[in-house]
């Protein structure tokens, strides 16, 4: 009779990928999360992030649905030198973040100029002089609400302790979101949550400026701010700002 | 070769592989049956009982059955949730252990259980509660061929199992708990930016400010007696014309 109780070698590291959840790893990054300046929970995983991956930036960005044209990726917060790349990708609605939070699974671009996923968030960010990114879904079951994203100068892979280290720090924030919310009514935020869309309030209400102006849809009309911020070298905000105050007005030939 | 013929370090080698395979299906896609079946099929294997079953208890608080190693005692576990009798029960009630040494004994404590066991095949049963701090959650039973029960070392392997489904048990709520809470969230992150949408389109439509817009839109929820996202969201699909605002 063959062995009732088979091993399963198998399954080894499948459930865990790297380590991630070998308690002594997240003893370590907790002691590295605890021993951030006092602050704002959010920011202090952000630096904690830099510092554990020695990362040029990194930031922490929110999606409100997990339909990615309704309204992208709200950035909650992000490290000086996460700031500008979390600006283009919500401008271009594409990129590394954007990709891990719909697929639910890590999108490491260890080399942005050799990576042809994304021609036009590559070709931007190489001028805002990143050269690698690595974005890590904060993901549980079959909600994700939203990426932690690592941003570097130079080219090169994580290493797999990086690699494990980051997953656990996703962890942190998505528990961190998550029992920021808990056990509140369905329409009442916590301000980490609303201070993250003060960013983008005015897109939104250009989006209904725009809807009405083209007969469109407001994802629509998101795509058409995009597509004309991105034809004009502007940051969303900018041209958002512009089409409220009447400053601009978008005909069907900008889409 | 079975379990039960193990020698000593085999067993002790098997206890510990257990362990380590319970702790490992500890993982995201956790499943309660899943999991719980295992737990009854690795005590058979190791050789501590012939069967066993775990109850567990709902919301309206009371038991329900889980999972058994084998048909015989699913049957038996469905008789004790029927008839609120039998050491499962008890050992609940009493958020204690309950030993069975002899069920040929034991009619007068439990008049439709005992026979009912006995008539099944077996000959001793005990019940262990998964239990965590002044919560009880359920109960671990094991049946046995044989009298006499399960012996102190066998109970406290048991006991051990019972904890680590306990914490199984737990994480698995609180895992169901985040997906409410973290859907919720996406929900109302969409609710404000919905709203923001909907003053575009009303400042658009009605050549007002962006604060007259949701002003509007304010006054339109309370006087209709509306919350202010539906409505919003109403706008924002065309289904509520923008004039009604006015």
């Amino acid at each position: 009779m063959s062995d009732p109780w088979p091993s399963r070698p198998d399954l080894a590291g499948v459930a865990d990928p790297a380590g991630a959840s070998e308690p002594g790893r997240i003893r370590r990054v907790a002691g590295v999360f605890a021993a951030q300046p006092a602050g704002a929970p959010e920011w202090r995983i952000c630096t904690a992030a830099t510092a554990l991956l020695d990362a040029a930036g990194v930031g922490l960005s929110l999606a409100a649905s997990g339909d990615l044209l309704d309204s992208g990726l709200q950035s909650v917060c992000a490290t000086e030198g996460a700031r500008a790349g979390e600006a283009l990708q919500f401008d271009l609605g594409e990129g590394p973040s954007y990709a891990a939070h719909l697929t639910g699974w890590p999108v490491q671009v260890p080399d942005l100029e050799t990576d042809g996923t994304w021609p036009t968030f590559a070709e931007a960010a190489a001028t805002l002089g990143l050269r690698a990114i690595f974005a890590f879904p904060l993901r549980s079951g079959s909600v994700g609400l939203g990426a932690l994203t690592l941003y570097q100068r130079v080219a090169g892979e994580l290493t797999s302790d990086q690699y494990a280290d980051a997953l656990v720090v996703a962890r942190f924030a998505l528990n961190l979101f998550t029992s920021l919310q808990a056990g509140r009514p369905v329409d009442e935020l916590d301000e980490v949550f609303t201070d993250s869309l003060t960013n983008s309030v005015e897109v939104h209400q250009a989006s209904g400026v725009v809807s009405v102006q083209l007969d469109i849809s407001v994802a629509a009309a998101l795509a058409v701010l995009r597509a004309h911020a991105f034809a004009h070298d502007a940051s969303l905000p900018e041209i958002a700002t512009q089409v409220i105050e009447h400053r601009l007005r978008l005909g069907p030939l900008d889409a | 070769m079975t379990a039960t013929t193990d020698t000593a370090p085999s067993r002790e080698r098997r206890l510990v592989e257990t362990f380590v395979e319970l702790a490992d299906t500890l993982v995201e896609d956790f499943d309660v049956v899943d999991f719980f079946s295992l737990l009854t099929e690795r005590v058979v294997q190791l050789g501590i009982a012939s069967e066993a079953g775990i109850l567990l208890v709902d919301e309206a608080g009371d038991l329900q059955f889980v999972a058994a190693s084998h048909e015989r005692s699913h049957l038996l576990e469905l008789f004790q949730v029927q008839n609120h009798e039998g050491p499962c029960q008890d050992c609940f009630t009493m958020g204690a252990p309950v030993r069975v040494p002899d069920l040929e004994a034991a009619g007068d404590r439990w008049p439709r259980f005992a026979p009912r066991a006995v008539s099944a095949g077996f000959r001793s049963a005990q019940a262990v509660p998964l239990r965590l701090r002044g919560a009880v959650l359920g109960a671990f039973n094991l049946f046995l061929n044989d009298t006499g029960g399960v012996d102190a070392a066998g109970e406290a392997v048991v006991q051990a199992m019972a904890d680590v489904a306990t914490i199984g048990l737990l994480q698995q709520r609180e895992l169901d708990r985040a997906h409410t809470v973290e859907a919720q969230l996406q929900r109302a992150l969409q609710t404000r930016i919905g709203i923001e949408q909907a003053k575009g389109i009303i400042a658009e439509r009605m050549g007002v400010s962006m604060e007259a817009a949701f002003g509007l839109l304010r006054g339109y929820s309370r006087n209709h007696n509306r919350k202010l996202h539906d409505a919003a969201r109403e706008i924002v699909e065309g289904l509520l014309p923008t004039s009604d605002l006015a």
